[in-house]
């Protein structure tokens, strides 16, 4: 592991839900009702992102399971955490410990593709679910 | 003179409990009588019996268990209004529903549904007090959507393979494909609750955070969908 004096990244899972599909992550603003899809390298390390990590880990993670030159994948890695720390999604939070690291799935490298949309926002700021609580969904006005 | 368009009300039930009659009341006391009732029977055992609608014709359609996607598309296929909407078996409108949405569609000829907001209810038995939970919202019930139906046909129904959520796909699609819906302020349905029904679950967090993975998934499939046609 790296030293604990460097930053350590994990996604913001109150704000952000997500869901693989097909090798896809897709990744859901719940308060904005944006929506991102991660594909090939981005998607990949999104396990890690999950579980919380630290670029030097990641970095080593991702080399391990791609087949590329190291300074193609780091400067992939590097790519993602800019830009999902940009979106807001990755955060530096204090290490928790809670979730061991995932090993990542060895394969081919697929340059780190990083989409935004807020083309269903209307309809993801909606009641986001039928059954909040008795209580009502809390953003509900018009 | 301009004849009072028809609309059909698609009632998909299985196992609707003692409520059934008390959601075909709150139908028949629409304001807007111009209407239909088409009641699926989803596979129910017994089969329901045929209820009294009173002056408001009612089609009793019934199909081996599918799931209410199923039902619902059944009632739509069963149907030749131009305007179509649902209301579940055990939720309620308020007298002008169909007013109100009607009154919405005729004002925007751009949109293709009109969509109205939601009150959550408590009752504990049938006849009991009526307790507002929370305030308004809107929200994705199909009972709070009136639709033109050519935007359904164009839509394509409801996606059957689906078993929760399939209100939230409906729209995405519905979304995807350019058509538009008109959000109007007023109530237009009563959602009851605290009575087990299928999407009940214990246990906020979990409940929410479930919803927004099956949301995602619909999102891949829409995102997969636009690729594969450039769109």
């Amino acid at each position: 592991m790296d030293s604990n004096e460097a930053p350590w990244l994990r996604i913001d899972d109150v704000r952000y839900v997500h869901n693989t599909v097909d090798g896809e992550v897709l990744v859901i603003d719940t308060e904005g009702g944006l929506y991102f899809s991660l594909r090939g390298a981005a998607a990949a390390i999104w396990p890690l992102l999950v579980a919380g990590t630290t670029r030097n880990d990641l970095h080593r993670a991702a080399r391990a399971a791609f087949e590329a030159p190291a300074d193609t994948i780091d400067a992939a890695v590097d790519e993602v955490i800019a830009r999902m720390t940009a979106e807001g999604v990755l955060r530096q939070q204090p290490e928790d410990g809670s979730s061991p690291a995932p090993a990542l799935a060895r394969g081919a490298f697929e340059p780190p593709l990083v989409e935004r949309y807020d083309d269903m926002r209307d309809l993801l700021t909606l009641d986001p679910i039928h059954e909040v609580s008795d209580a009502g969904w809390p953003n509900a006005q018009g | 003179m301009t004849a009072v368009p028809l609309v059909s009300v698609v009632v998909p039930a299985y196992r609707p409990g003692p409520w059934l009659a008390e959601t075909l009341a709150s139908i028949v006391a629409q304001h807007w009588q111009r209407l239909e009732i088409i009641l699926i029977d989803d596979g129910n055992a017994p089969a329901l019996a045929p209820p009294n609608s009173g002056a408001i014709p009612l089609r009793l359609v019934r199909q081996d268990h599918a799931g209410v996607s199923a039902a619902r598309n059944t009632g739509l296929a069963a149907s030749a209004a131009d305007f179509i909407a649902f209301l579940d078996a055990d939720d309620l409108w308020l007298p002008d529903s169909l007013s109100l949405l009607m009154a919405a569609l005729a004002d925007h000829g751009d949109c293709a549904a009109a969509h109205g907001r939601c009150q959550r209810f408590s009752v504990v038995a049938p006849g009991a007090k009526h307790e507002m939970l929370g305030g308004p919202f809107w929200g994705f019930n199909t009972g709070t959507l009136l639709f033109r139906r050519e935007a359904i046909a164009r839509n394509g129904g409801f996606d059957e393979t689906i078993r929760f959520g399939e209100d939230f796909e409906f729209l995405v699609r519905l979304q995807e494909a350019g058509l538009r819906r008109h959000l109007i302020d007023g109530v237009v349905m009563l959602y009851r609750r605290g009575h087990g029904s299928t999407t009940e679950r214990a246990g906020l967090s979990d409940d929410f955070r479930t919803s927004m993975r099956h949301k995602a998934a619909v999102l891949a499939a829409s995102l997969a969908r636009r690729r594969a046609t450039g769109g």
